[in-house]
């Protein structure tokens, strides 16, 4: 793709003068530096985006989640593992691969990637990314009412649309809000004492 | 692509794919290093305790819509380097921009470009920012903090529906961060051989838990560019703005937005402006002056989940005095919005709006003439839309239609029908059918232009000729019914593309039927009248290319790719490429590059070439602590003088300048 570039003064007239073949080593020698670049960051590798920390400090706060929440016998799919629902762009996935098969009391968190609410049968945590409009977590909601699967999002208003936990920024830190009532809406899902003591409780009926 | 078969290089370019699919193969980027710190490892309480940067939220209910969306984000603004908004839009496939001299732009979506290019909608918070005058946009006085800009959404093809009138080919949706999310103070001061000097100031606090406000000043100085010859092209300006915004939120249910901006500059133009006499064109060295402000309430209140109101009033004024004409233009705008559910299968958004425009011309020179010196108009409309999800989950249907009125072409009304499947793993297809219009301006309607005064050529014409074009009160709004169809597909999780092919039929555009010659003005000139007439129709098609490639964490790739055909001359190239790549050479130091490839145009109007231009942008930055940025950027770096477009009218052609500036940004 980067030679097209490089290549497309050479397509010019001609009587190329001595400025325009200046100017051709030059862009030439831009496309070059261009793609030599490109290829130095693509093989050095030490550092990682912001935004992916972010979510990744997102996936540890879910992982913990999952370990202070106690499900009703026999409503997870398979007894040792917790599915974990990630709905949400495609470029969070590798935040969230971090804590595949991370060890949850016995069980093992087992992550899924869902596009679409026909795929959330065997979900017991889904955890919404970025904002929505109404009309598409509202379809959301409506797949997982009633069901005990713990909601997470991060999104204004979570709550109030029955989310159960919502992450929020309060100066600068990560904090999460917890909605008792809408948990207790969630099929017989129970919250352990400890999270509730760290969260901001909210009550939104 | 054409030019790529004939190309020498085209075997460089296969084992240049090859040595990035090597390198990429080789490159560990799954492996944790010794500089990320896994939070998995830690306690509840220790995740509480780790400082995150900003909390950026993507709106992905716009990914996921049957239209054609390209989303700018902050971070794109900022890794970038641009300093306007026009700048900026040259990484969405489908558009181009052109910069026509320092202060001034030439912007389209799907064709048809010019510096009066007219059938983009541009809003900011939703105030719309084109003039009525001529349809289009003066960009060289829109602007905004770019970094309090949350992001700015770009919808290709018709979005008459929802958006309203001049969404014939695109909208263009900038979005400004609450106040809430720019809290606290933030200093850019900077300068450089074109940026001479720039410098922003923004601060932000809270007046309560749910209330937060913030205040900003801006002023940029920009040096001249240069004529084709190497002179100096007296094009310099400077521009100076500032404004607030309030965001609260009541009772969780009601949020109350209040903001407003004031802006006020100098610009400097060398004017070719026609005469009768001899030498038949004046060269006119203008210093232009402009103004405007704006004042908008917002309210938006929950009623359930899924239903919510919004009513928005914005009051709006422009000044612009060049030397030809003095305009001055007052606005103001209505919109009421409602979405609710029925059922579980229907979302249905309605609304009405009501915007009332005058204006007022004070013409000083024989080139522009405007009949009646002011007018005012008023716009109602109304929209219907509903989301019918036909298959749960899977598939849903839109349909939609505005309906409005106006003064000019009287009742419009604008359907549009849209089908889209997202599917499980990974892909997302949609099509559409819509119809739109491009209701006429005060110009097509009113104005009287000179384009040019033929001299007298003895002996076939001893008089001048003057070559007149104008308005029409009876021009009928433009249209065009677009068929559009889209693919989203994300091959592998770092990896999307985003594919739109659409074909516009468009129907009553704008042409120029002549008049007989007229010996009014005898013995000083001849006049040879033009009028516009809806009298032009044909068909464009094009696909727009958007892919983004997560490389490695360090390293992100954004490509890009635009292909346009159109029957009718439209100033607008045939491929157009862009490709961005932003790294994090550590985590405090950032180096981005930017390549741009634009094919050639004619510009119709002047019947002039412009030639294919290749060109590079790069930014290097570094933050030695905590609050403090240090950045140099190049801006077309490649050629030290390039031509991308030539005015239709008034101005001369003018070469955009290599550029290089240095920037320092304390944050507090």
């Amino acid at each position: 793709m980067v030679s097209m570039f490089c290549r497309m003064d050479s397509l010019q007239k001609n009587n190329i003068n001595a400025v325009e073949k200046r100017r051709n080593r030059f862009v030439r020698f831009g496309c070059h530096f261009f793609l030599a670049t490109v290829l130095f960051f693509t093989v050095l590798g030490n550092v990682h985006s912001t935004a992916g920390q972010e979510y990744a400090l997102r996936a540890a706060f879910v992982l913990n989640f999952a370990k202070f929440t106690k499900w009703p016998e026999g409503t997870l799919a398979c007894a040792d593992t917790v599915t974990l629902c990630v709905w949400g762009d495609p470029s969070l996935r590798s935040s969230f691969q971090k804590i595949q098969g991370k060890k949850i009391g016995d069980r093992k968190l087992d992550i899924r990637f869902v596009q679409s609410v026909d795929d959330m049968a065997d979900c017991n945590m889904l955890f919404v990314a970025g904002q929505y409009d109404e009309p598409a977590f509202t379809q959301l909601f409506n797949a997982v009412k009633g069901r005990p699967i713990l909601t997470i999002g991060e999104m204004d208003r979570f709550t109030s649309h029955g989310g159960v936990i919502n992450f929020v920024a309060k100066d600068g830190k990560l904090r999460f809000e917890i909605s008792p009532f809408n948990a207790a809406q969630q099929g017989g899902i129970t919250l352990s004492s400890r999270l509730l003591q760290l969260a901001i409780i909210v009550d939104d009926k | 692509m054409e030019f790529l078969r004939k190309s020498s290089n085209y075997r460089r370019f296969g084992r240049s794919i090859a040595f990035i699919a090597a390198a990429v193969a080789w490159s560990p980027s799954s492996v944790l290093s010794s500089e990320e710190i896994d939070y998995t490892v830690l306690s509840i309480e220790e995740l509480m305790d780790i400082q995150v940067t900003s909390v950026s939220k993507k709106a992905q209910s716009l990914s996921d819509s049957a239209a054609a969306v390209f989303v700018i984000t902050n971070k794109d603004l900022q890794r970038s380097g641009v300093t306007t908004i026009a700048d900026a839009l040259r990484m969405v496939p489908g558009l181009n921009v052109a910069t026509i001299d320092s202060n001034k732009w030439a912007v389209t979506s799907r064709g048809f470009n010019g510096r009066f290019a007219d059938k983009l909608l541009v809003l900011i918070d939703g105030r719309q920012v084109y003039t009525p005058t001529f349809s289009g946009v003066y960009w060289e006085v829109q602007d905004v903090m770019l970094d309090d800009v949350n992001r700015i959404e770009v919808i290709r093809g018709p979005g008459a529906t929802l958006w309203g009138a001049n969404a014939v080919n695109g909208v263009i949706n900038i979005i400004t961060k609450s106040a809430a999310q720019t809290q606290g103070g933030l200093v850019n001061v900077g300068g450089g051989n074109q940026e001479r000097a720039f410098a922003e100031v923004r601060y932000g606090l809270a007046l309560s838990d749910t209330s937060h406000v913030r205040l900003y000043g801006k002023y940029v100085d920009r040096a001249e560019y240069e004529f084709l010859d190497g002179a100096d092209a007296g094009d310099d300006w400077h521009m100076m703005r500032s404004g607030f915004r309030l965001d609260a939120k009541r009772s969780g249910q009601d949020t109350i937005t209040l903001h407003g901006d004031f802006y006020t500059g100098e610009f400097q133009q060398t004017l070719t402006l026609p005469m009768v006499t001899s030498p038949y064109l004046q060269i006119v060295d203008d210093a232009g002056d402009v103004s405007g402000g704006n004042l908008t309430a917002f309210w938006q209140r929950t009623l359930s989940a899924d239903s919510s109101f919004s009513l928005q009033g914005y009051y709006d004024y422009t000044r612009r005095h060049e030397a030809f004409a003095k305009e001055s233009r007052d606005s103001f705008d209505l919109d009421f919005h409602h979405r609710f559910a029925v059922g579980s299968r229907h979302d249905i958004v309605w609304g009405l709006g009501y915007h009332f425009t005058r204006d007022d011309f004070t013409l000083n020179d024989f080139s522009l003439n405007i009949d009646p010196d002011s007018r005012s108009d008023d716009l109602f409309s109304a929209f219907l839309q509903d989301e019918i999800m036909l298959v749960p989950g899977r598939l849903w249907l839109t349909l939609g239609a505005k309906f409005k009125h106006n003064n000019y072409s009287g009742y419009e009304v604008q359907p549009s029908v849209r089908l889209l499947w997202i599917s499980y793993p990974d892909y997302t297809l949609w099509t559409a059918v819509s119809r739109a219009v491009r209701t006429p301006s005060r110009a097509d309607a009113d104005m009287l232009v000179v384009t040019t005064v033929i001299p007298p050529s003895v002996p076939a014409n001893i008089f001048p000729v003057a070559i007149t074009l104008n308005g029409n009160q009876d021009f009928d709004s433009e249209e065009v019914v677009t068929y559009e169809f889209g693919y989203r597909f994300f091959p592998v999780p770092s990896l999307s593309f985003d594919l739109v092919t659409y074909y516009n039929d468009y129907d009553d555009l704008r042409g120029i039927e002549l008049d007989a010659v007229s010996m009014g003005n005898l013995p000083v000139y001849l006049e040879q009248p033009g009028q516009f007439a809806n009298n032009v129709s044909g068909h464009a098609y094009g696909a727009e290319l958007a892919a983004a490639w997560q490389v490695t964490e360090q390293n992100k790739l954004h490509l890009a790719y635009t292909y346009h055909y159109s029957e009718i001359t439209d100033g607008s190239p045939r491929h157009q490429i862009s490709l961005r790549s932003e790294s994090n050479i550590t985590a405090n130091l950032d180096f981005d590059m930017w390549l741009r490839y634009v094919d050639a145009i004619t510009v119709f109007a002047v019947d002039y070439d412009v030639d294919e231009y290749a060109t590079l942008d790069a930014r290097l930055a570094w933050r030695p602590t905590s609050g403090v940025e240090l950045s140099l950027v190049g801006q077309n770096l490649f050629n030290s003088h390039q031509l991308q477009y030539v005015n239709e009218s008034f101005t001369l052609p003018t070469e955009v300048s290599r550029s290089v500036y240095g920037k320092v940004s304390l944050t507090f």
